[in-house]
């Protein structure tokens, strides 16, 4: 009923009323959009930073950019895309589909939840400011002690890196507080936390690592501050006692939860996705719950793995080493339930199905080049190089992003009401998997063969680094292709797609029992909810799932 | 849809407790978290400082500091009877006690005061010299927050903060400028 209706009511209303109605929404649906809209443009400047750094390593000795240009942009670009890219695509497909999951009117706080937003909003903004005011942070996005120190950094840059990440910290903090509260409390009728859908209990999980991991760092970054502003010597090494090692540790603690607080919730839409578009209940809904609570806690102990270069003692080193394998198990479980979900299902190829296949194959090989560098050696050999560039892209872009990219296709109809282009995303994802394949394949060659990464340029000497080089900056035109594939479907399918309904997929879960888009009070009425496939119930009421499910 | 819309409460099935409660509790994990990583870094310091004023040096005299300590942790019985009696609806009740904890917080920022004011003016002791300053910062700032979070922090009032090598220095400036940052 409600296609039709909002779009010419937006049309006839002025700008000013449309955009005084964004700017003061609590709606968690409007949130939502609006981080995805802002994710969506910093990946676009993200992506830029990345392909000029790319076109300065096509060959030897290329002088496009200066090295000092080129470690603002390896910063910004791994800062942006982590926190200002990633992170709020997935708190803003959670905003907009977690409450619509678990039939609630809002999220538990609705005001602190455009907070949490324009927090982010500002942060980002804040620390993107510092190319105006004199250059960007030039520290790695792990910021690592001491380069931060006043005497290796003396302007501002590094203050917008710390004051940007902090605003936007908090604004994530109030994120995950509000999704614990939400997911706690505001389920309908019915929904034991044992029916909700996968989605909701690993952005439950995801909260709780949000909630554990990001005051560390915010904690390392106010020490950080007070070095460079009221002089002390946490981790100016120059001051004996004082510790850069420390900082790795503080940061580490924080950062490899972080992975994990990006890669939960894409596991979490691949377990939507793969169920609906192979037409079977997921394969062992308890097992991936569980495996996800098995990951959130060995998450918070394998932080070091990301230091083994820097020479602990040998106990630390066997110690992370084996919880980080440890880890790969829970990984591995939920990979195999996916599988083992597709394993004799009537299969339909349509995009977010075609992403969350591209995400499987590309997640195994970042996952089994993780396990790889979980070796103590193997990373003692491969450390910097553009071996551990392969590995976190493969799992932060052909895992983490695809699985966004499949989870967008999924969502976008009950967002906009309308379905976007199959044909386009047919495209879109071809471009993008050959792309991403041949930007970061070659990485791991040209890293075992001795590239180190955050260099500006290499030397002719090198005629061996030079062709995997060539070929990484090619991969960025294919990508570069493929997304603005992606920005026009989404334009095309905004104008022209074709209605979406209030359940394109034949899906199961509640946000598909309402109107695409949802009413701003999202249901009418909200079922009792008998079973993990509350809409199933309702759509054979012969064959009700409660009937198979005991707990 | 008007009356189903408007009585749809819902959430039969969800936790005992509210969602504000939940969403308090949460927030208090962040800031536990949060003083964890104060106390981790006191530990791995602790010990470090290769310059004085040691703890012993500044700290002869706990008295201030306990006392403060006492009326911080007062301070929180006294508005947990204001809340319990403006519940009941005690108006005078609610009053007396509120302007108890004013008071009693008031007190704590006085003792916390000389306290400073000692360490920064006769010990020249500041966040640049060694040790102390940092935690003194995060427990004055934070005691001021609702009261649960309050009664966490004084725990760890007297953590401290880095080494510091550069020469006893400087006239406190930053120190001052601290205490005023501490308590806004
Ligand atoms: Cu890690």
């Amino acid at each position: 009923m409600a296609i039709a209706e909002p779009e010419s009511a937006i049309v006839s209303r002025p700008l000013p009323s449309i955009l005084h109605e964004w700017v003061t929404t609590v709606d968690h649906k409007k949130l939502g959009i609006m981080y995805i809209i802002a994710a969506f443009i910093f990946l676009v400047i993200g992506g830029i930073e990345a392909a000029l750094m790319r076109w300065q390593l096509i060959r030897p000795a290329e002088e496009i950019l200066s090295p000092d240009t080129f470690n603002q942009l390896f910063t910004m670009h791994g800062t942006t895309m982590i926190f200002f890219v990633v992170m709020p695509l997935l708190i803003g497909m959670a905003n907009y589909v977690v409450p619509l999951m678990i039939g609630a009117r809002d999220m538990a706080f609705p005001r602190l939840n455009a907070f949490s937003f324009w927090l982010y909003l500002f942060g980002a903004i804040f620390t993107y400011y510092s190319f105006i005011a004199g250059g960007a942070p030039s520290i790695g996005w792990f910021a690592y002690a001491p380069l931060t120190e006043k005497a290796f950094s003396r302007d501002s840059s590094t203050d917008y890196w710390i004051l940007g990440l902090l605003i936007s910290g908090i604004g994530t903090v109030g994120g995950g507080v509000n999704f614990i509260a939400t997911i706690l409390c505001l389920r309908a009728p019915g929904m034991k936390l044992s029916k909700v859908p996968l989605f909701v209990w690993i952005i439950l999980w995801t909260a709780f690592l949000i909630v554990v991991a990001f005051p560390p760092f915010t904690a390392a970054q106010i020490m950080l501050l007070f070095d460079r502003h009221l002089g002390s010597h946490f981790f100016d090494t120059q001051s004996p006692g004082a510790s850069a090692l420390f900082w790795q540790h503080l940061f580490w603690f924080f950062g490899h939860p972080e992975v994990y607080i990006l890669a939960l919730p894409a596991f979490g839409m691949i377990s939507e996705v793969i169920p609906v578009f192979s037409r079977k209940v997921i394969f062992g809904y308890e097992s991936v719950a569980m495996a996800t609570a098995g990951i959130g806690f060995i998450s918070l102990g394998v932080w070091a793995h990301h230091m083994f270069s820097v020479g602990m003692s040998r106990p630390l080193d066997i110690y992370f080493s084996g919880a980080t394998f440890l880890i790969a198990v829970p990984t591995g479980i939920k990979m195999f339930n996916w599988l083992a979900t597709m394993y004799g299902g009537k299969i339909i190829l349509k995009t977010p199905m075609l992403f969350a296949l591209g995400f499987l194959s590309m997640f195994l090989i970042g996952g089994l080049t993780g396990i790889m560098l979980a070796a103590q050696p193997v990373t003692e050999a491969v450390t910097d190089s553009y071996f551990v560039v392969a590995h976190f892209h493969y799992v932060a872009f052909g895992g983490i992003l695809f699985a966004i990219m499949a989870g967008f296709y999924y969502w976008f109809p009950k967002m906009t009401g309308k379905i976007l282009n199959e044909s386009l995303g047919v495209w879109n994802f071809w471009f993008l998997l050959v792309g991403f394949n041949l930007t970061f394949g070659p990485m791991h060659i040209s890293g075992i063969l001795g590239m180190p990464r955050r260099v500006y340029t290499y030397h002719m000497f090198r005629p061996e680094w030079e062709i995997w080089n060539l070929l990484s900056t090619l991969g960025v035109l294919v990508q570069a292709i493929a997304f603005a594939i992606f920005f026009w479907n989404i334009y095309v399918s905004l104008r022209w797609g074709e209605p979406a309904g209030d359940d394109p997929w034949d899906a199961w879960t509640l946000e598909w029992a309402t109107t695409s888009p949802p009413p701003v009070y999202n249901f009418e009425t909200v079922p009792e909810v008998k079973s993990r496939r509350p809409l199933w119930d309702l759509k054979h009421p012969d064959d009700p799932d409660w009937k198979f499910e005991h707990f | 849809m008007s009356a189903e819309a408007t009585t749809h409460a819902g959430h039969a099935s969800s936790l005992p407790i509210s969602h504000e409660k939940v969403g308090m509790i949460s927030f208090l994990v962040t800031e536990a978290a949060f003083f964890t990583t104060l106390i981790m870094s006191y530990l791995y310091y602790i010990g470090k400082s290769k310059t004085g004023p040691q703890p012993a040096d500044v700290f002869e005299d706990i008295s201030v500091t306990i006392i403060s300590t006492v009326l911080l942790l007062s301070s929180s019985i006294t508005v947990h009877l204001a809340d319990g009696a403006f519940k009941k609806g005690k108006h005078s009740v609610f009053v007396r006690f509120w302007f108890l904890t004013i008071a009693l917080g008031v007190a704590f920022l006085v003792g916390t005061a000389i306290e400073w004011h000692g360490l920064i003016f006769e010990h020249d002791l500041t966040i640049a010299t060694n040790f102390f300053r940092h935690d003194l910062f995060h427990s004055g700032r934070f005691s001021r927050f609702p009261r649960d979070a309050r009664r966490a922090d004084d725990e760890y009032s007297l953590l401290s903060g880095p080494v510091a090598t550069r020469p006893a220095r400087q006239d406190g400036k930053c120190g001052v400028g601290f205490v005023v940052l501490a308590f806004c």
